[in-house]
């Protein structure tokens, strides 16, 4: 129970009422109270009952505590992340994560925007998946509704998902391993990854926010060049993945750094909400594709590689896997496609009724849909669950006991997209 | 304002323009084919016929300073071995538009589209554009992505942190005007409310090779900028100073 | 209009298991195949502690926790979307709370990830959790006025003016807008 419940609550006006359609406060007052109110926040996560990763007591005694500010303009939190650290020498005795600099009003926007309209808005919510933010939609919607995709669709739905966590997680290799130093890597990702792009732009026409799928269906079907440069990419990935592993995976320097770091608990993992690679790190084989099969995931076989320890390495090797295992679902599908329209007959103006939550497995992990219909052309409220949200709340702890260092690499494992975080 | 600056050349520079020939000083731009000779060179090998990499360097003082871009911009015209003519104001220009160092600063979307242009496909270092993550070394920064109404504070404080000359680019449709979230509650519609932009970047995201015609339209701009004009104020500030020294 | 999905096995386990032991709690299924609880806030932090650690609940992953704002029933509604993990029973939880008094016991020490749902909550909605460790903002600024997904919010924000490099400005061909200001940048 809070002890002054006066001091945190937020933006209380001059006269002692709480805000909410009132006058502006005194911006510096505002801001000294924000201040007392972080460094409130940094106390109370320093005296939370998760261990500390390494002893404190004798390697920094005498030494002064300071209170750190990293980011929101840090090359390391990908994105506009800021901490609060409190540290000992070079060692973080606790952290306050600060986010909202990203809060785009995503929530707001869709009570406003019509159905077909939100479908390259919610792209823009994770852009790194944006075809997982748009499937989840889709399936909301489609559930309202009562429609069911065309065969065809399915298939290439599930070949874009699984091309999209391909190129997320290369961009997560590549920026991960330029957080711990190593700058190569990050060219040979990308050299992979524009040819993710290439593929992309042959079917939809966009690089990075795709706008493909429909209500019913997607946009459009592939064409021969598109089957003929994924094949490509489905090749050069599975022939580039040991180059990686020689390059990056087994490096000592890699492993030293990551071995141990940043270590989450199974119980802690499922506390707070993580999903994806970072709950299956913990050695939880919890996967949607398997545990409750969407669009025809049911139909092939692939394999969830989890981890044992839950560090960053884990998280790095569950991920690395997970493109093999992409490659072979890209494949399968291709494989079983059949012909067929691929449109759908979804009608064009829409007025579903009822509410319903839907959830996907992204590459972060899982996203969730919350929609709210009321029977008029636009949502009545959408909740948007980024798996980002959750991880990044598990910074809150994890980072104690660490160094200053550690903790670029393990925000990097966690994999942050800060509007799936802000939304 | 027009009371703080003297009228001169600074202000009315325009950005480089197609010249095929121009007096000493002027930016000419380099004609296909061989290079044509030039009247009242002195006689004797080494000949110049052309340049590029097939150009025969007798000795180190015989370099003339290069094309910067393929049919690019030389910096003078008459080619005496060993000497270059150009003024002060051109030669700063061409080092400042040749060494864009850009703030690492991706906010959204279009950060990762900066992030392929700088990675292997696009490559911004061909053009002297590397990253820098601090702001006191950077001249340009690149705004990839919205500016919520919470970073636009520490937008403004990062571009006062750079030093002068410095330049933004805004890239994409939301630091151009808000893009799709125009007139939400949290966003800025557009980061020229908080800093000043020299080009905007349509596009949602903008392809790598848009924010690569930008960053070649800057280059242009700086090249054909004035010394101690906009963007310069230190120097400027000078420049006057000296001004007044020298009418007592 | 959709057909009802029929509940998988473990989600109507846990609504037998529900039935059985908490007779009197409103419980029922969603046309979504999803076991919906309706409780009384203040009944609700007893209900989420038994759904969390019943032996055969167990509904262990908080997915998300949100409110909904009916403004024209003069409520707000909060929603708790729960899975459990082994076998993806799923429950609904929601809880009415009135438009005047937006006020609701918080259950972030039985999922410690509904902390910052909570406080997403309390931000964009204004709903008050008490008990709450640590509530304050997390999206928006501290100084900011008003919750913006209430459907009776209104943006009163100044007005930013553009900045304008002169030079820009004496070159541009069309005339400057009147949200514009013309001054010296540097």
């Amino acid at each position: 129970m809070p002890q002054d419940d006066q001091a945190r609550r937020p933006a209380a006006g001059p006269d002692g009422r709480p805000e909410g359609g009132m006058a502006r406060q005194d911006p510096g007052v505002a801001a000294a109270a924000a201040i007392e109110r972080e460094r409130r926040a940094v106390a109370r996560h320093r005296e939370s009952p998760n261990p500390p990763r390494r002893a404190l007591a004798g390697k920094t005694a005498g030494v002064k505590e300071m209170i750190v500010n990293m980011g929101p303009q840090h090359p390391s939190t990908h994105g506009v992340l800021r901490l609060v650290l409190r540290l000992e020498g070079e060692q973080i005795t606790a952290s306050d994560v600060d986010i909202g600099y990203l809060h785009r009003c995503h929530e707001k926007l869709m009570e406003a925007w019509s159905y077909h309209q939100i479908i390259p808005l919610v792209d823009r919510i994770d852009y790194l998946a944006a075809i997982a933010c748009e499937h989840c939609f889709v399936l909301a919607v489609e559930d309202l509704l009562g429609v069911v995709p065309t065969e065809r669709a399915e298939y290439l739905r599930v070949i874009a998902a699984e091309l999209q966590r391909i190129v997320s997680h290369l961009l997560w290799f590549g920026t991960f391993a330029l957080d711990l130093g190593a700058v190569t890597p990050f060219l040979y990702a990308f050299r992979e990854r524009e040819l993710g792009y290439d593929v992309f732009e042959s079917f939809c026409g966009a690089r990075l926010l795709y706008g493909y799928f429909r209500i019913g269906g997607v946009r459009n079907d592939f064409t021969a060049s598109a089957w003929e440069k994924l094949d490509a990419f489905c090749d050069a990935i599975a022939a580039s993945l040991p180059e990686y592993d020689n390059l990056v995976t087994n490096n000592p320097i890699f492993r030293a750094r990551t071995r141990g770091v940043g270590v989450l608990t199974r119980e802690q993992a499922v506390a707070y909400g993580c999903t994806g690679p970072v709950l299956r790190a913990t050695g939880v084989a919890h996967d949607l594709r398997r545990a409750d099969p969407y669009s025809i995931y049911d139909r092939f076989s692939f394999e969830i590689p989890i981890g044992e320890r839950g560090d960053v390495f884990d998280r790095y090797r569950v991920r690395l896997e997970e493109i093999r295992q992409s490659v072979s679902i890209i494949r399968q599908a291709r494989r079983d496609i059949p012909p067929g329209d691929v449109r759908g007959q979804a009608p064009r103006f829409i007025k579903p009724e009822g509410e319903v939550y839907r959830r996907v497995e992204g590459p972060r992990g899982e996203i969730g849909c919350y929609l709210v219909a009321n029977g008029s052309e636009r949502p009545w409220r959408c909740k948007w669950r980024g798996p980002s949200f959750s991880h990044l709340h598990t910074l809150n702890f994890l980072p104690r006991g660490a160094f200053v260092a550690d903790l670029v690499a393990v925000i990097g494992s966690l994999d942050p997209v800060m509007d799936d975080v802000d939304r | 304002m027009a009371e703080t600056r003297p009228p001169d050349e600074v202000h009315d520079a325009r950005p480089v323009v197609e010249e095929t020939a121009g007096p000493a000083g002027r930016i000419v731009e380099r004609p296909a084919g061989p290079f044509p000779p030039v009247p009242g060179r002195l006689p004797g090998p080494p000949q110049h016929t052309e340049l590029g990499p097939q150009h025969d360097v007798e000795s180190v003082e015989e370099v003339v300073v290069p094309a910067y871009r393929p049919g690019g911009v030389l910096l003078d015209a008459p080619f005496l071995p060993g000497v270059l003519l150009t003024n002060l104001k051109r030669l700063v220009n061409w080092s400042r538009q040749s060494s864009l160092w850009y703030l690492l600063f991706g906010i959204a979307c279009c950060a990762i589209e900066m992030m392929a242009t700088g990675a292997s496909r696009y490559d911004f270092d061909r053009f002297g554009i590397i990253f820098r993550a601090s702001p006191r070394q950077s001249d340009l920064m690149i705004v990839a992505g919205t500016v919520t109404e919470k970073l636009a504070d520490r937008v403004r404080v990062l571009y006062e942190q750079m030093a002068e000359p410095r330049w933004v680019i805004a890239m994409g449709a939301c630091a151009s005007h808000g893009g799709p979230f125009h007139g939400a509650y949290n966003v800025v519609d557009g980061v020229d409310r908080i800093v000043p932009v020299d080009v905007y970047v349509p596009g949602c995201p903008p392809r790598p090779e848009a924010l690569l015609f930008a960053v070649l339209k800057l280059q242009e701009r700086i090249l054909g900028a004035g010394v101690g004009g906009p963007g310069d104020a230190r120097l400027h500030r000078r420049l006057q100073l000296g001004r007044e020294v020298l009418s007592r | 209009m959709s057909e009802n999905v029929e509940p998988g096995p473990a989600t109507r386990q846990v609504f037998n298991a529900v039935a059985r032991a908490f007779p009197r709690w409103d419980a029922s299924f969603t046309p979504r195949g999803e076991v919906l609880v309706r409780v009384d806030r203040t009944s609700l932090r007893e209900v989420c502690g038994q759904l969390k650690d019943h032996p055969r609940l167990g509904m262990d992953l908080c997915h998300s926790l949100t409110a909904v704002d009916y403004i024209h029933e003069g409520r707000f509604e909060l929603v708790i979307h729960l899975f459990r993990l082994a076998d993806q029973a799923r429950v609904v939880v929601k809880a009415e709370i009135p438009r005047d008094d937006p006020k609701l016991p918080t259950v972030s020490d039985v999922w410690p990830t509904a902390e910052w749902h909570e406080r997403e909550a309390f931000d964009l909605l204004g709903i008050e959790f008490t008990g709450h460790p640590d509530l304050r903002r997390i999206l928006l600024k501290d100084d900011f006025v008003g919750h913006p997904l209430r459907k009776d919010f209104v943006d009163d924000r100044p007005p930013r003016p553009r900045f304008v490099r002169e030079d820009v400005a004496r070159r541009r061909e069309y005339p400057a807008d009147a949200g514009e200001s013309r001054v010296p940048v540097h």
